[in-house]
C-alpha cells in the first residue's frame, strides 16, 4: 500500500502554492489538499515525473500544465516502481560511493590517455591527411610579425650565407629532396636562435651562424628544425591546443566565477607546453638519424644545444612550465649508440 | 536548518536558502564527467541539465524551489553549432589571418542577437512555483547597447566603460519577466564610476609605485606576483561591489532584493577556490561550484511583498542556438 506523499501543488496559472498531498487510486494519481477536497486527477501515464537529481525536490507535471512538487524522492521512485516502470539507473550511480570511485578513476585514466595518446596520435593523423599549403600564408605573416617585432636585417655577408646554404645542400645532396628556404636575420634581443616555420622557411639568427663555429653543428641545428617542418609540427600543435582549449572549457567551464575563469586556460597552457616538448623531442629524433644517415656524427646536435644553452646562460626551471625538454636529456641522447 | 514543520507555504514567507552539498554534487559530476567523455561529448548536453537543475532545485525560496526544463537535445544543437564556429575560427585565424578576421567580425556582428536569444531561452526554461520567467529584450535593442554603444566606449578610450557597464546591466536585468511581471531595474551611473575609478587609480599607483622599486629580472617575478593579488582583490571588489548594486537596485513587482557580498568574503572564497582547484587538478570543481552558490545565496534576501500573486503567461518556445554560442564564446551574460 503506497502512502499520502506530502508536497505542494502549483496551479500553474498562479505562483501561489496548495499544501497538498498525492496519492495512487487505481491506474490514476489523485491530489487533495489539506481539507482534503480532491484537486487534480490524471492517469498515471499522462504525467510527467522529473528525473532525480539528488536531493532536489521532484515535479510531477500534469498536462494541464499544473504541478506537484515534494521533498520525498523515495516514496515518488516507489510509487514508480509499483507501476512496473524503472527509477533512473544514472541517479543509482550517481549516489553509489564504490561507483563514484570507479567512475573517478576511469575518468581520470582515459583523460590521461586521450591527453598524451589520443589527441597527438588524431592531430598526427590529421596533419598528414590535410593540405601541404595550408599553414603558408600563416608563415609569412608570423615572418612579418617576427621582422616587425624583432628581427633586424642581417648583417652576415652575403658569401658567408652562400656558404652555409651550399654547404647544407651538399650535406643533402645525397639524400632525399627537401623543400625548404634558409632564411637569414639579426636576432637582436632574440640572440642566437633558430626557427622553424611551417611554411619551410628555415630562419637562422645571425648570433647563431656566429656562436656555432662547426659547419656540423649549424647543420645539425638546421636538421632539428628540419624535423619541425617534415613532421609538421606546427599544424599537429595547432591541431592539439585547440582541442584541449575546447575541452577543458566544456568540462570547467561551469565552474568559473568571477577571476576563476583565468584558470580555464592553465590545463590548456600545461598541456601545450607538454606537447611543445614532445615535438622538441622527436625535432631531435628526427635530426640524429638525418645525421647518421649522412655519415655526419649527431654529438654535433649535443655540441651547439651544449653552446646555445651556455650562450643563453639557461637556468634550470620547473620542467612543466617550459617548452623545451632540459637541455642535458637532449645532449644525452645525442651520444645514444 | 529545515523548518518546514512550523512554517505555512501560504504565508508570506520570503526566505532565501541554498542546500547543495559538495559530496552529493560530486557523484552527479563525476557521473556526468565520465558519461560525457564516453559519448565524445554528446552526453554534455544532458550533464548541462542535470547541473543546472542541482543548482536550481537547492535553491529554495518560499518553500518552493526553482526548476530548469531546457530540453537537453536543444542544448545539444547548439553545441554542435558553436563548436564548429569555434573550431573553423581558430583554425582559420591560424591558416588565412584574413578570412579569420572576417569571421571574428562576423561573429561579432551576431554577438548582440546571440545574447538575447540565449538569455531567452535561459529564462523561458527557469521555472518557480509552476511559472515560467522569460526576457522581453528585443534584438534591436541589444544591437544598440553591445554593438553601438560599446564602439563608443572604444572610441572614449574606455571613459564611457562605467556607463556601458550600467546599461548593459539594465538591459539584461530589466528585461527579465517572471509570469506576467516584468522585473525593473534602475541602476546610477556614479556606483559604476566610481568602483572604476577605485580600480584604475589603484592600477596606477601600482604602476608608478613598482616602477621606481625593480629594475633588476629578479625582482619582475615578485612585480608580477603583487599584481596578480592585485587585480585579485580588484576583482573581488567590482563583482561585490556592482553585483550588490545590480541586486540590491531590481524589484519585481511589490518585492525587492538585497545582496549584501562583502570584499573580504569573497576574496577568501576564490582564495580558497584557487588553492583547492589547482591541488585537485580540477576535481574540486564541484565544491568549488556549490561553495560559489551557497555564498551567493546566502549574501541575497528577498524583501517585502507576496509571492503568491504571480500569474502565468503563454507563449512560444526559443531555439537553444543562442544560448550555447553565448557559452561556448565566453560572452558574460551573468547578471
Amino acid at each position: 500500500m503506497i502512502k499520502k506523499i506530502a508536497g505542494r501543488y502549483l496551479s500553474g496559472k498562479e505562483s501561489n502554492l496548495t499544501n497538498s498531498t498525492l496519492q495512487l487510486e487505481g491506474n490514476e494519481l489523485v491530489i487533495c489538499d489539506d481539507a482534503g477536497n480532491e484537486i487534480q486527477r490524471t492517469i498515471f501515464n499522462e504525467v510527467k515525473i522529473s528525473t532525480r537529481i539528488g536531493s532536489v525536490p521532484r515535479k510531477i507535471n500534469f498536462p494541464n500544465f499544473s504541478s506537484f512538487e515534494t521533498d520525498e524522492n523515495e516514496l515518488i521512485d516507489q510509487l514508480i516502481r509499483s507501476r512496473g516502470k524503472s527509477t533512473s539507473l544514472i541517479h543509482r550511480l550517481e549516489g553509489k560511493l564504490h561507483f563514484i570511485f570507479l567512475a573517478l578513476v576511469i575518468t581520470v585514466a582515459i583523460s590521461w590517455a586521450a591527453l598524451f595518446v589520443g589527441l597527438p596520435f588524431l592531430a598526427k593523423t590529421a596533419a598528414e591527411k590535410l593540405p601541404n599549403g595550408l599553414l603558408n600564408e600563416a608563415s609569412q605573416s608570423t615572418l612579418d610579425a617576427l621582422d616587425y617585432l624583432a628581427f633586424e636585417p642581417s648583417q652576415l655577408p652575403r658569401d658567408k650565407q652562400v656558404e652555409i646554404i651550399s654547404m647544407i645542400n651538399e650535406n643533402l645532396s645525397h639524400s632525399e629532396k627537401y623543400s625548404f628556404q634558409i632564411l637569414f636575420r639579426k636576432g637582436d634581443t632574440i640572440g642566437a636562435n633558430a626557427f622553424a616555420l611551417p611554411d619551410g622557411s628555415i630562419i637562422f639568427t645571425d648570433e647563431l651562424i656566429e656562436l656555432l663555429k662547426k659547419d656540423e653543428e649549424i647543420f645539425a641545428v638546421f636538421a632539428h628544425e628540419l624535423g619541425h617542418v617534415v613532421k609538421r609540427h606546427s599544424l599537429r600543435q595547432l591541431l592539439q591546443s585547440t582541442s584541449v582549449a575546447i575541452i577543458s572549457y566544456f568540462i570547467l567551464g561551469e565552474a568559473t566565477d568571477g577571476l576563476l575563469e583565468a584558470l580555464n586556460t592553465l590545463p590548456a597552457f600545461l598541456m601545450n607546453n607538454s606537447y611543445s616538448r614532445e615535438f622538441e623531442n622527436e625535432a631531435d629524433e628526427y635530426a640524429i638519424q638525418l645525421l647518421k644517415d649522412l655519415g655526419i656524427s649527431p654529438t654535433h646536435l649535443g655540441s651547439a644545444l651544449a653552446s646555445l644553452s651556455h650562450y643563453h646562460s639557461e637556468e634550470e626551471g620547473i620542467k612543466y612550465l617550459q617548452t623545451h625538454p632540459p637541455t642535458k636529456e637532449r645532449i644525452l641522447r645525442t651520444k645514444e649508440p | 536548518m529545515e523548518n518546514s514543520e512550523n512554517t505555512n507555504p501560504t504565508s508570506n514567507n520570503n526566505e532565501l536558502s541554498f542546500s547543495g552539498s559538495g559530496r552529493e554534487f560530486f557523484g552527479i559530476w563525476i557521473v556526468n564527467v565520465l558519461l560525457t567523455i564516453c559519448t565524445l561529448g554528446i552526453y554534455s548536453a544532458w550533464a548541462k541539465v542535470r547541473t543546472v537543475n542541482y543548482f536550481y532545485g537547492n535553491t529554495k525560496l518560499g518553500n518552493s524551489s526553482f526548476s530548469y526544463t531546457a530540453n537537453p537535445v536543444s542544448i545539444l544543437k547548439g553545441r554542435i553549432i558553436a563548436f564548429v564556429v569555434l573550431m573553423a575560427y581558430t583554425f582559420m585565424s591560424e591558416s588565412s589571418p584574413l578570412l579569420g578576421s572576417l569571421i571574428f567580425i562576423l561573429v561579432a556582428l551576431l554577438v548582440p542577437f546571440v545574447i538575447v536569444s540565449s538569455m531567452k531561452f535561459k529564462m523561458y526554461n527557469t521555472e518557480y512555483r509552476g511559472l515560467r520567467f522569460g526576457f522581453v529584450g528585443t534584438v534591436g535593442e541589444a544591437y544598440k547597447i553591445f554593438l553601438g554603444a560599446y564602439l563608443l566606449v572604444a572610441i572614449s578610450l574606455g571613459i564611457l566603460f562605467p556607463w556601458w557597464e550600467k546599461k548593459r546591466k539594465e538591459f539584461l536585468v530589466g528585461n527579465i519577466r517572471f509570469g506576467t511581471s516584468q522585473f525593473n531595474c534602475r541602476l546610477e551611473y556614479g556606483i559604476f564610476y566610481q568602483v572604476a575609478g577605485v580600480v584604475l587609480f589603484s592600477v596606477i599607483l601600482f604602476f608608478i609605485l613598482f616602477s621606481f622599486l625593480s629594475p633588476s629580472p629578479s625582482g619582475s617575478g615578485v612585480v608580477a606576483i603583487l599584481f596578480f593579488i592585485a587585480i585579485f582583490v580588484l576583482s573581488a571588489f567590482w563583482y561585490s561591489t556592482t553585483t550588490n548594486h545590480v541586486i540590491s537596485r531590481s524589484t519585481l513587482d511589490n518585492i525587492g532584493f538585497r545582496s549584501e557580498m562583502n570584499t573580504g568574503e569573497l576574496i577568501a572564497l576564490w582564495l580558497v577556490n584557487l588553492i583547492i582547484m589547482v591541488f585537485s587538478l580540477g576535481l574540486a570543481t564541484p565544491w568549488v561550484m556549490v561553495r560559489n552558490a551557497r555564498y551567493r545565496i546566502s549574501k541575497t534576501s528577498v524583501i517585502g511583498g507576496d509571492l503568491n500573486t504571480f500569474l502565468a503567461k503563454n507563449e512560444n518556445k526559443t531555439s537553444s542556438v543562442g544560448d550555447e554560442i553565448g557559452e561556448a564564446l565566453d560572452i558574460d551574460v551573468a547578471i
